[in-house]
C-alpha cells in the first residue's frame, strides 16, 4: 500500500480531509441520540435495540427506553452495534521519533513530538480506536511524560484528553546496553534525586539566612532538615521535577519489562521509590512466565501485541506455543491488549485481538474489557472513558455487527460526541475496493479540493514523512513499538 | 600375486617359529571376547592358522600350551573399522570438476605410509574406509584398507566400492551446476536414467543394475528422504550417512537402506541427537559408527559408541556397529570384522569392554601378527601378561 | 588387486549384505462419526445439525438424521462446524537450500548480507528467515525460536524468501522438482495443520522463467504417506521475479557474475526465454537442430514437450495486468491451457481471463492491499479482487502462499469474507476448487461419500475470528486434537 504511487500522492489530500473532520463538525450538534442499535456497554449487560444519548460531548443516558430531547440529532443505528471507543494503551506511533537517544530523559514530554498529521491517527479512527496513550517506546531508561489523546484535532492541545499521565521507565536494557547498566542507571537516577533534594534544602536554608544577613549557624544535616519545608515546587529544576512528582505518587509510571525476570526488578524499583501504587507494567511477550509474581503485585498490565509465544525446546526441538492472554485470564489478572503495529495484518484491529482471545479460550467479557475499560483504568481515566456509562466522555464506535466478528466494519466513530469517522465517506477505503476516483485535473478541481491540494503542496515535509513512514509501518515498527529489541 | 603372498607367508611362518611366541601366537586365550553377535563371551581359545582365525573353542578344550598368549581378564575384540576416514589421503580427495564423477577412486590418493595410520592402530582401529570428499553428486568409489601392514598380507581390502553419493548442500556450493537442491536432484535423476538406459560410466551402470552398492552422504533429514526416493529405487542397495536427530526417519531407513552411518558423536551434542543411533537400531536399521579420522581424533569411534549406548542403544549392537557392520558396509566382511573362522586375525585386546571409555588398548594383531604392544607399566593395573 | 573385473562377485557381495525388513501395514477398521451444528460440504452446501460418518479412512455418509453405527467413535463439538480439510494450491513451504561457499557459516553470511549490508541499520526480517519471529530478528540478539543468527541449521531452512529454491545454472528448469527441497519435518506443516490445512501444493520459487515442478503433499499423518504427488505442474513466471529474485544475482553475490549472469533483465527477455524454450522443444521433437545461448537442456525439453501435449499441466505466475495479458498471449501462441497464480491485478482483466477460461489461484491477501511483501508488482493490489473474480464467474482458489501464522488459509478466507465474498464462494475457493485445480478432487476437497476423510472440526463457524480448528482428520486418522485445552 505504501508503495502505491497513486495512493501516496493522494495521502496528504486525504489526510487533510480527515483532519478537517474536526473542523467540519466544528460546531457539532449539542445533542445526539444513537437509536436502535445493540449496545455493548462493557460495564453492565448488553442492551438490544437501545439508545445512547449524547449531550455536549458526554453520555447522558443509556438504555432501552430513553427519552430523546426534541432538539437532539437522531442517528438510526438499528442493526448495528454501539461499542465503547477502543483504547490503544501504549503507542509511540503518533510521534516522529519513538525514543530519545539519551537514556534518562524525564524532562521530556510527548507533547513536543506529537504530529497530528500522521496517517496513524487516520488509521486509528478507521480501526475504531478513540483514545491513544501517546508514550515513548521501550528503548529508554527513563522516557518522557505521556498523555492520553484523541486521534482528531489539528494540534496536540486539541487532541489531548488527559495530560500528563505517566512517566515511562524501562527495566529491560536500552539498545546496546545491558541489564546491569540499565538497573544501575535507574538506581543512580533516584539516588541522585535524593542527593539533589538534600542539596536543594541546604541551599534553600542558606538563602533564607542570607536574606536575613545571617551566617550559617548549624551543621549541614540540620540545615537540610530546616531547609526542606522551605522548598516550593517551582524551585525544582526541569531535570528533576517529573521524577519528584513520580516519587510523590502524583504521576503514573509505565514500566517496561522485557523478560520474566524484569518483573521482579520493576516491582522492587517502584516500591523502593514510592511509585508502586501508580505503576502499570508493560510486558514483553516472555513475561507471562512471571504470572504469579504479576498477580501478587496486583498492578495493571499491558500485554505485548504478539499474543502467541513460541518457544523451541532445545532438547526435543519441538515448538511450544503459549497463548499469552489465556495465561493471564486463567490467573485472574486484568490485562490490556495492544494492536499489532503492522498495518497489513488483522492484528492491527483491537477487536480482532480480542477475538483471538476468545478463540483461544478467554471468555468474551474479559476479552472485551481488555480493549476498553482495562486500558482506561490503567491510564487512570477509567472514570472518563472505556465504557458506555452515563457521565462518561462520548467516545463510541458503531460497528456493522458484533465487534468480535471479523466481517464487522467500523461504520461510525464518535469522539467527544463528534462524529469523527464514517465509513461511507472514507475515500481511501473506497479506493482500496477499486473505487478509483476520477482523475482530478487542476482546472476542474472543486474549490475546496484544490485548496487542500495546495495545502499539501505547501508542506513537503508531509510527503517526506509519508515516505519515511513506509518502512516504519513495516517490520521494524513492531520491534520499536514493543521494545522487544530492548 | 596370491601365490606369491602364500609363499611369503610360509617363509615368514617358518621364520617366526624362532621368534617370541607373543609376536605371532598360535592361539589367543581370551578371558573375554567380542563374539560376532556383539555380545561378550568368556573363556575361549581363539586358534589362529596362517594369520587367519582357524576356530574358536572353549578354553579348556584347547590343550596346547606352547606359543599361546593368554589374556585372562582382557577383552579380545575384532579390529575396529572406521568407515568415514581420510587418513593418509585427506588432502587429495577433493575433486570438483564435475558434479557427477564416478570414475574417481580413493585408492589412487592413498599413502599407506602416512603416520596417521600408526595412531589409528594404537586406538584399536585396524581398517578404514577412505572415500572421496562428498562435494559431488557422485564422487567416485571408496577404498577400504588395513591400517598396518604385515608381510604376506594385502593391506587393501577393497578398492572399488562402494560408490559415493552426496545430496546435501556441499554439492551445490561450488561455482558450477547444480546450484540448488532441486537442481542436484534433477541432475542425479538424469544420470541414473542414463545409466538405466545403458549409457554413461560403467560404475553408474553397475550401481543402477544393483551390482555396486552406494553410500549416500546426507545432511538434512529431507536429504535422506530424497536419497531414498531417488537412489534406493525400491531395493536397499544404498547406505545412508546421516547424523541428525530425525527419529521419525527410522521406519523409512529400515525399509529403504541397508545401513545407516552415524557419528562421530561428541560430548555436548544434544541428547536427542545422541539417542538417534539407539532409535534407529531398535527399529531394525543396521547402524554403523563413523569416527571421522583424522579430522576427529582416533578415539572418536569408541566415544561415539559409548555415547550411543549411554543414550539408549543396545550394547551388543553398538559393538557390532564398530566391527561386523562396518565391514559389511564396506563389503569386506568376508575378510575382516569378526572373530569368526576364516577371517583375518585382525584383533585388538582391550583391558575391558571397548564400550567403556576407560578401557585401554593392550595389543593389536594384524593377520595374527602383533603390531602394537602397550607399555608394560600400563598393564600393571590389570595384571595381564602380554 | 581388487579390479572391478568381476561384477558377479560384487553382486554376491551385495546380496550377502542386503537385509530385508518387512513392516506390517497398519489397518484401522474403525468408524468415526462427527456431529456438528453445521456441516459445510465444500460444494457450497451446508447441512444443519449434520453428521459425517467415516469408515476405514473414507467418508461413507454425510447428512442430517443419520443413525450412529454401533461401536463408532463420536466426535461431537457443541456449536461447532465441520468443513473439508482445507487445500492451499500455491503454498510456499519452508524449503532449504543454502547457496553459499562452505567456508563461511550460514549465519555469518546471511546475517551480513541481508541484515547489515543492505541497510545502515539492521532491518528486522530481512535476514530471509522463515522463522515466525523473523520480523523481530535484530542484530546481536538470538532469536528465541529459531536461534538466529547462531544456529545455522534452522537458518538454512530459512532462505526461501530470497529465492533459495532457484537453480541458477539455467533459466529453463522444468525438469527439477520442488519436492527435493521440501522438508516434510518442517514445523510449517504443523502450523498449517493447526490452521485446518490438510493438503498443499508446494509451489516453485519464481526465480526462473520456466521453473520447477511443484509437489502435492499432506500436512499430517505418517511420514511415508505424506507425498501425494511428487511432481505436478510446471510453473512459468511472468514479470520481474525472474530477473529480480535469486540470491546470487542480487547485490551481495555479484562477484559470481560470470557464472550467474544468465538472466533476462526485462519483461521482454522473460517472454523471449519462454518462447525460445518452447520453440526449441518443438524443433527438438521434430529432430531439427537446436542451439544458441539459451537452449534448454535435454531433460528440460523432455518435460516441456510433455507440457506442450498437455500431459504436464502449466501454471503461470503473473501479478500485474500486463503480465497476465502476456501469459494469455503466450498461452494462445502455443495453444496451452494454464492456471494463473497470484493474479494480483486480476480484477483489471476479468473479461480476458473469463474469455480464455483461465482459473486463478489468488492470494495472499492482507488488510492493506500489498501487505508487507517485498515486490514492486503489488501497487495495483486491491481488496476487491477476489470478489471481482467470483462475480465474473472465474474459477478462483484462494491461497495463503507464505503466510502460515496461526491460521494462514482460514485467515485468508476470513479476509475474503470481510471484503465481501459470499461464504459459499469462499468455502469452495479453499476446498473444492483447489482440489479440482490440483486434480485431486477424486479424493479430497469435499465431504461426500467415497472421498478420503480429510475433515476439520471447528470450535465455531468456520473462518470466524473467534473460531479455530479443534480436530483435524487426514485419511480418517485424527492428526490434531485440541479438544482438551
Amino acid at each position: 500500500m505504501e508503495k502505491g504511487v497513486n495512493m501516496r500522492s493522494m495521502w496528504p489530500l486525504l489526510t487533510g480531509s480527515l483532519l478537517c473532520a474536526a473542523s467540519v463538525f466544528g460546531a457539532p450538534p449539542a445533542k445526539v441520540a444513537l437509536e436502535g442499535g445493540r449496545i455493548i456497554p462493557v460495564v453492565g449487560d448488553d442492551i438490544s435495540k437501545g439508545t445512547v444519548l449524547i449531550e455536549h460531548g458526554k453520555i447522558t443516558a443509556v438504555g432501552k427506553h430513553v427519552e430523546v430531547p426534541y432538539d437532539a440529532m437522531v442517528v438510526d443505528v438499528s442493526g448495528k452495534v454501539i461499542f465503547p471507543g477502543m483504547i490503544d494503551t501504549h503507542s509511540a506511533r503518533g510521534m516522529d521519533i519513538r525514543n530519545e537517544n539519551l537514556p534518562v530523559t524525564p524532562f521530556l514530554d510527548v507533547y513536543d513530538a506529537l504530529d497530528p498529521s500522521r496517517l496513524y491517527f487516520e488509521d486509528a479512527l478507521r480501526d475504531g480506536i478513540t483514545s491513544i496513550h501517546a508514550i515513548v517506546a521501550n528503548n529508554c531508561v527513563i522516557g518522557s511524560l505521556s498523555r492520553v489523546i484523541h486521534p482528531i484535532g489539528l494540534t496536540p492541545d486539541e487532541m489531548t484528553l488527559q495530560a500528563p499521565v505517566a512517566l515511562k521507565l524501562s527495566v529491560a536494557p536500552k539498545r546496546r546496553s545491558d541489564r546491569m547498566v540499565q538497573m544501575a542507571t535507574l538506581r543512580e537516577t533516584f539516588l541522585e534525586l535524593a542527593d539533589y533534594l538534600e542539596n536543594l534544602a541546604e541551599t534553600k536554608y542558606e538563602e533564607s539566612l542570607e536574606k536575613e544577613d545571617k551566617k550559617i549557624d548549624v551543621g549541614p544535616e540540620e540545615a537540610r532538615k530546616r531547609g526542606k519545608p522551605l522548598i516550593k515546587f517551582e524551585d525544582y529544576d526541569d531535570a528533576h521535577r517529573n521524577l519528584i512528582k513520580l516519587t510523590r505518587g502524583e504521576l503514573g509510571a509505565f514500566i517496561y519489562c522485557g523478560i520474566a525476570g524484569d518483573v521482579g526488578r520493576a516491582v522492587k524499583l517502584a516500591k523502593d521509590n514510592g511509585f508502586f501504587g501508580r505503576s502499570t507494567l508493560v510486558l514483553g511477550d516472555a513475561c507471562f512466565k512471571a504470572v504469579s509474581e504479576i498477580k501478587e503485585a496486583g498492578r495493571p498490565v499491558v500485554l505485548d501485541p504478539d499474543l502467541l509465544y513460541r518457544e523451541r525446546d532445545p532438547i526435543t526441538g519441538d515448538i511450544k506455543e503459549t497463548f499469552i492472554p489465556k495465561v493471564f485470564a486463567d490467573a485472574g489478572v486484568a490485562f490490556s491488549l495492544l494492536p499489532y503495529p503492522n498495518n497489513s495484518l488483522a492484528e492491527r484491529y483491537l477487536n480482532y485481538q480480542a477475538a483471538r482471545c476468545v478463540r483461544n479460550g478467554v471468555d468474551r467479557k474479559t476479552a472485551l474489557e481488555s480493549i476498553t475499560i482495562n486500558p482506561a483504568k490503567a491510564l487512570g481515566v477509567g472514570d472518563r472513558i472505556g465504557s458506555i456509562e452515563v457521565g462518561k466522555v462520548a467516545n463510541l464506535v458503531v460497528f456493522s455487527g458484533d465487534p468480535l466478528d471479523f466481517e464487522s466494519w467500523v461504520d461510525m466513530v464518535y469522539i467527544n460526541g463528534i462524529r469523527a469517522y464514517e465509513r461511507k465517506d472514507d475515500v481511501r477505503l473506497k479506493q482500496l475496493f477499486g473505487d478509483e476516483p476520477a482523475e482530478v485535473t487542476e482546472g476542474e478541481a472543486p474549490e475546496d479540493e484544490k485548496k487542500k491540494g495546495a495545502e499539501a503542496d505547501d508542506k513537503p515535509a508531509d510527503d517526506a514523512d509519508g515516505k519515511g513512514e513506509a518502512p516504519a509501518e513495516t517490520p521494524s515498527d513492531k520491534a520499536n513499538e514493543t521494545g522487544t529489541d530492548g | 600375486m596370491i601365490r606369491l603372498s602364500r609363499s611369503l607367508l610360509i617363509l615368514l611362518s617358518v621364520a617366526s617359529c624362532a621368534s617370541a611366541s607373543a609376536q605371532k601366537p598360535d592361539a589367543i586365550m581370551a578371558g573375554r571376547y567380542v563374539a560376532p553377535d556383539g555380545t561378550i563371551k568368556t573363556d575361549t581359545a581363539i586358534v589362529l592358522d596362517r594369520g587367519k582365525i582357524h576356530v574358536t573353542v572353549a578354553r579348556d578344550v584347547y590343550t596346547k600350551t606352547d606359543n599361546i598368549v593368554a589374556y585372562p581378564n582382557a577383552v579380545v575384540c575384532p579390529g575396529l573399522i572406521d568407515v568415514r576416514s581420510r587418513i593418509g589421503a585427506h588432502d587429495n580427495l577433493t575433486e570438483t570438476a564435475h558434479a557427477i564423477d564416478p570414475a574417481a577412486s580413493a585408492i589412487d590418493s592413498l599413502d599407506l605410509t602416512h603416520r596417521d595410520f600408526r595412531a589409528a592402530v594404537e586406538a584399536g582401529i585396524t581398517a578404514v574406509m577412505l572415500s572421496p570428499t562428498e562435494n559431488n553428486l557422485v564422487s567416485g568409489v571408496a577404498a577400504t584398507v588395513k591400517t598396518a601392514r604385515v608381510s604376506g598380507d594385502d593391506p587393501v581390502l577393497r578398492g572399488d566400492g562402494p560408490l559415493m553419493f552426496a545430496v546435501g548442500s556441499t554439492v551445490f556450493s561450488e561455482d558450477r551446476a547444480p546450484t540448488s537442491r532441486i537442481g542436484s536432484a534433477a541432475m542425479l535423476r538424469e544420470a541414473l536414467d542414463e545409466a538405466k538406459a545403458g549409457r554413461g560410466h560403467e560404475r553408474m551402470r553397475l550401481f543402477s543394475a544393483g551390482s555396486l552398492e552406494g553410500l549416500v552422504v546426507c545432511e538434512d533429514p529431507m536429504d535422506v528422504s530424497a536419497a531414498l526416493r531417488t537412489l534406493a529405487n525400491g531395493r536397499p542397495s544404498i547406505a545412508i550417512v546421516h547424523t541428525s536427530d530425525a527419529h521419525d526417519l527410522a521406519p523409512e531407513l529400515a525399509r529403504g537402506s541397508r545401513a545407516v552411518v552415524v557419528g562421530p558423536y561428541a560430548f555436548g551434542m544434544s541428547p536427542r541427537t545422541l539417542s538417534t543411533a539407539g532409535v534407529y537400531a531398535a527399529a531394525g536399521v543396521p547402524v554403523v559408527f563413523a569416527g571421522g579420522t583424522p579430522e576427529a581424533s582416533v578415539g572418536s569411534l569408541r566415544t561415539t559408541a559409548a555415547l550411543a549406548v549411554r543414550y539408549g542403544m543396545d550394547s551388543a549392537k553398538a559393538r557390532r556397529a564398530m566391527t561386523v557392520l562396518p565391514a559389511t558396509l564396506a563389503g569386506v566382511s568376508e575378510r575382516v570384522g569378526a572373530i569368526h573362522p576364516g577371517l583375518d586375525a585382525d584383533l585388538v585386546v582391550f583391558s575391558d569392554d571397548p564400550l567403556r571409555l576407560d578401557a585401554r588398548v593392550l595389543d593389536v594383531y594384524i593377520k595374527g601378527v602383533r603390531v602394537y604392544h602397550a607399555d608394560v607399566r600400563a598393564d600393571q593395573t590389570t595384571g595381564e601378561t602380554p | 588387486m581388487n579390479n572391478p573385473h568381476n561384477s558377479h562377485r560384487l553382486a554376491l557381495r551385495v546380496a550377502a549384505i542386503a537385509t530385508l525388513f518387512v513392516v506390517a501395514p497398519q489397518t484401522s477398521a474403525e468408524t468415526i462419526v462427527i456431529k456438528s451444528a453445521q456441516v459445510h460440504t465444500g460444494t457450497g452446501a451446508v447441512v444443519q445439525d449434520g453428521m459425517v460418518v467415516i469408515t476405514d479412512g473414507s467418508i461413507t455418509a454425510v447428512g442430517a438424521n443419520l443413525s450412529v453405527p454401533a461401536g463408532a467413535t463420536v466426535i461431537d463439538v457443541q456449536g461447532g462446524s465441520v468443513t473439508p480439510g482445507l487445500i492451499d494450491a500455491n503454498a510456499a513451504i519452508e524449503a532449504s537450500d543454502l547457496m553459499i561457499t562452505p567456508k563461511r557459516t550460514a549465519s555469518s553470511v546471511l546475517h551480513d548480507v541481508f541484515c547489515v549490508k543492505h541497510s545502515d541499520k539492521p532491518i528486522a526480517g530481512c535476514c530471509g528467515s522463515m522463522c515466525s519471529r523473523a520480523l523481530q530478528h535484530v542484530d546481536g540478539e538470538d532469536c528465541r525460536e529459531c536461534g538466529f543468527p547462531n544456529t545455522a541449521p534452522n537458518l538454512a531452512v530459512g532462505v526461501r524468501r530470497h529465492g533459495s529454491l532457484a537453480e541458477q545454472s539455467s533459466e529453463v528448469i522444468p525438469h527439477t522438482r520442488v519436492i527435493d527441497s521440501v522438508n516434510l519435518r518442517s514445523p510449517d506443516f504443523e502450523r498449517l495443520l493447526s490452521g485446518g490445512v490438510t493438503t498443499v501444493f508446494v509451489s516453485a520459487d519464481p526465480a526462473a522463467v520456466l521453473t520447477s515442478q511443484g509437489a502435492i503433499v499432506r500436512t499430517g499423518g505418517p511420514m511415508a504417506d505424506r507425498i501425494v504427488r511428487e511432481a505436478d505442474a510446471v510453473k512459468a513466471v511472468m514479470g520481474s521475479d525472474p530477473f529480480l529474485r535469486g540470491p546470487r544475482n542480487t547485490r551481495p553475490f555479484r562477484q559470481y557474475v560470470d557464472f550467474h549472469a544468465r538472466r533476462p533483465t526485462t519483461r521482454m527477455g522473460v517472454t523471449w526465454v519462454f518462447r525460445k524454450a518452447l520453440y526449441d522443444t518443438q524443433r527438438h521433437g521434430q529432430g531439427l537442430p537446436v542451439g544458441g545461448a539459451d537452449t534448454p537442456s535435454v531433460p528440460a525439453m523432455k518435460t516441456l514437450s510433455k507440457m506442450l501435449t498437455g500431459e504436464v499441466p502449466l501454471r503461470i505466475q503473473a501479478r500485474m495486468q500486463r503480465d497476465i495479458l502476456s501469459a494469455l498471449r503466450l498461452a494462445k501462441e502455443f495453444d496451452l491451457r494454464f492456471v494463473l497464480e497470484e493474479g494480483t491485478e486480476a480484477h483489471r482483466c476479468t473479461d480476458e481471463l473469463r474469455a480464455a477460461d483461465v482459473p486463478v489461484i489468488y492470494g495472499p491477501m492482507y488488510i492493506t492491499p500489498a501487505g508487507y511483501r517485498n515486490s514492486t508488482e503489488l501497487d495495483g493490489a486491491r481488496l476487491h479482487t477476489m470478489r471481482a473474480l467470483v462475480d465474473a464467474g472465474i474459477e478462483t482458489a484462494l491461497t495463503a502462499n507464505d503466510l502460515r501464522d496461526e491460521d494462514g488459509l482460514a485467515r485468508q478466507a476470513m479476509y475474503a469474507l470481510r471484503h465481501g465474498v459470499p461464504l459459499d464462494a469462499v468455502m469452495r475457493s479453499i476446498t473444492q476448487t483447489p482440489a479440482k485445480l490440483l486434480r485431486v478432487d477424486d479424493r479430497v476437497g469435499t465431504l461426500e461419500p467415497g472421498k478420503q476423510a480429510d475433515v476439520v472440526v471447528w470450535s465455531d463457524g468456520p473462518f470466524e475470528a473467534t473460531s479455530k480448528p479443534l480436530v483435524v482428520l487426514i485419511n480418517g486418522r485424527i492428526v490434531l486434537d485440541k479438544r482438551t485445552g
